[in-house]
């Protein structure tokens, strides 16, 4: 899969628009306040800076980037294959499914799955070091629980 | 507590034997983190940051600092031997280290760049011993309109500098900013952006944020391409320098010391900065510049002095004015808040030990450095030998850990993931990452100040251009702004690697 990052940088841009424009219009719900500056300076005077900082500098990165197309492809691309793309995504979906299963089943539990589950994701297939990263959750929880004192469950 | 109370309270903490157990294990365990690449002295501070929830500050900051001084340092061991810089600030050195091993030099490339990060620590101690306190005393007279300009001068050099696009380093800042906004208003206690949400009512953690903005993105992209490293031998020939070889060299320890520490002190990305005009410097005044890039001496020992001085010089800001000098000094700046310490000039008086064990403690540190530093090598070559499919797990997990049990709540995780997607999304897309993290620490200093400036003004924004120490920040501000040669020159140097 190819993506020119260009294209990428101007969807970007306008999903920033978008969704600082709805945080803008956000700050028309926060309270009213009294005071010696009362709402002109109170809690929406600087979510409305911001936004409309980043709302003016996605604009002129959007711009930016469509004068640059005009002047044609300037060779910087994104490439990844299937295989790499499958590899993120499955990592990243693996932290999800501990994070999920840590609520379930808890620390102890989740980590031993986890930990061979990301090693054979990513080429591990001795058996003995899938087993030797399974007990590395076991020993951090313990080291965390008893040395630590920091609660991991 | 009066000073010297304060500085022999610190020596006698220091030097109890779990302290110096600390210091090493913090040493050691930053060369290990630093000598990976990809990780980085942040990411190796916030990692051990749970290890220090129930240590004391003294204690907390012997381990913290020891990472800190011992990743920037380990980062140069992977650029020599490998080829890969273990740290953004180990790009320079790699300029020469590499093409030194590759000559059959490397043991000695490894000696010369202990000593010079050793020497450039210690100069750098010296002068955060010497301004530090000074600094905190002016800084006293500093008020909401003086700390809005300096957060704003961080922000603004950090955006402009980072990365090859101005626009993309604003809009990361912008971002790291508003992120601050979510949660408590902390001047009128409203509720802003929690749609309801009991989580978010405290707003965002600063550590599930770093690592996930650092470490997952990191991992994505390590498992993208999953590089099988050629194993690297532990047997060098690594040999100590006599005193009359490093003094050959006195002229550039001096210099790079000097270029590192004040570098440091200016809110930006420290080591690589620092390092890179230190090794542009020594090449510029060298008699044979041509040299440089084939395998030099002066090319190791220039860029390696430059970033470990880097280190003293970014806590100044980071200690004086709660105005972190480097990534790494921002999430120190959160490990003082996790120990109920505020940054800023009244930290010199209401934690002296606190700061005084700073202090010592970086000395004691460089000395380690010096004796465990070849010793450290070998473990770190095997370390080198690990593959990443074993690595990235491992640092999963650690992050996994970091991020939960900061307050022990799954929201810091699912704060950590998301980030996580953020920042893989920004690297691809070229967006730097530095300024989000420096507007995260900052914002909310940020906007405390200038509501509270424009409440004292009545509402006038002259405030900020009638007080002078805010009007020559701004100054500064601009100066830097319209620097666009050196800014280039800075930037070239770094995308030549």
């Amino acid at each position: 899969m190819k993506i020119e990052k260009r294209n990428g940088t101007i969807g970007l841009c306008v999903f920033l628009i978008i969704l600082c424009s709805f945080l803008f219009y956000q700050t028309f719900s926060l309270p009213e306040e009294m005071g010696p500056v009362g709402s002109r300076y109170g809690s929406a005077f600087f979510p409305r800076i911001l936004s409309g900082c980043i709302i003016l500098s996605s604009t002129g990165l959007l711009i930016q980037s469509f004068l640059s197309k005009k002047k044609g492809f300037n060779g910087e691309v994104i490439t990844l294959s299937t295989s790499q793309i499958l590899r993120v995504v499955s990592l990243w979906s693996c932290c999800l499914l501990f994070y999920a299963a840590w609520n379930y089943v808890g620390f102890l539990w989740g980590s031993c799955l986890f930990m061979p589950g990301i090693g054979f994701l990513l080429g591990v297939r001795k058996i003995w070091l899938l087993l030797l990263l399974a007990a590395l959750g076991p020993v951090l929880f313990f080291i965390f629980e008893r040395f630590l004192r920091i609660s991991l469950s | 507590m009066s000073g010297g109370e304060a500085f022999f309270s610190a020596c006698l903490q220091l030097i109890q034997p779990f302290n110096v157990f600390l210091l090493v294990f913090g040493v050691i365990l930053g060369i290990i983190v630093g000598v990976l690449p990809g990780l980085g002295a942040p990411l190796g501070i916030a990692i051990s940051l749970p290890f220090t929830f129930y240590l004391n500050p003294v204690r907390a900051f012997s381990l913290l600092l020891g990472v800190y001084s011992g990743a920037i340092y380990g980062g140069s061991i992977s650029a020599i031997i490998l080829g890969i810089p273990g740290t953004p600030p180990a790009a320079a050195t790699l300029l020469d280290g590499h093409p030194m091993f590759k000559k059959g030099r490397g043991g000695e490339a490894l000696s010369y760049a202990l000593i010079a990060s050793v020497i450039g620590g210690i100069f750098s101690t010296i002068c955060l011993t010497l301004i530090a306190p000074l600094l905190a005393r002016f800084a006293m007279k500093f008020g909401p309109p003086e700390y809005f300009a300096l957060g704003l001068f961080g922000i603004v050099v950090v955006g402009k500098i980072s990365g090859k696009n101005i626009f993309k380093g604003f809009i990361s800042g912008a971002i790291g900013i508003f992120l601050t906004t979510l949660g408590i208003d902390p001047v009128n206690a409203n509720m802003r952006f929690t749609f309801d949400s009991v989580n978010l009512y405290a707003g965002i953690s600063f550590i599930p944020l770093l690592i996930g903005l650092f470490a997952l993105p990191e991992m994505m992209m390590k498992s993208e391409n999953l590089i099988v490293r050629a194993k690297k031998s532990e047997k060098l020939g690594i040999k100590m320098p006599t005193l009359r070889e490093l003094y050959q060299f006195k002229g550039v320890f001096l210099r790079s010391s000097i270029i590192g520490t004040i570098i440091g002190i200016i809110p930006a990305e420290g080591g690589a900065v620092g390092a890179f005009i230190s090794y542009g410097e020594a090449r510029r005044t060298s008699k044979q510049p041509e040299l440089y890039g084939t395998g030099i001496l002066e090319g190791v020992i220039a860029p390696e002095t430059a970033n470990n001085a880097t280190i003293g010089g970014a806590l100044i800001p980071t200690l004086t004015l709660g105005v972190p000098g480097s990534a790494a000094a921002a999430v120190l700046l959160g490990a003082l808040m996790i120990q109920g310490l505020t940054p800023g000039p009244r930290l010199f008086t209401e934690a002296p030990e606190l700061m005084y064990s700073i202090f010592i403690g970086l000395f004691m540190i460089n000395v380690l450095l010096l004796i465990i530093g070849m010793g450290a090598i070998r473990v770190a070559i095997r370390v080198i030998n690990i593959p990443d499919k074993i690595i990235i797990p491992i640092v999963l997990l650690l992050c996994f850990v970091g991020a939960y049990s900061i307050k022990n709540s799954m929201f810091g995780v699912w704060v950590m993931l998301w980030a996580g997607l953020i920042g893989y999304v920004f690297r691809k897309f070229d967006f730097p990452v530095i300024p989000c993290v420096l507007g995260f620490v900052l914002g909310s200093m940020i906007e405390v100040s200038l509501r509270q400036s424009l409440t004292l003004s009545d509402g006038s924004w002259l405030i900020f251009i009638t007080r002078p120490i805010s009007l020559i920040v701004y100054l500064l501000m601009l100066l830097t702004f319209f620097s666009q040669p050196l800014m280039d020159k800075i930037r070239s140097f770094a995308q030549k690697i």
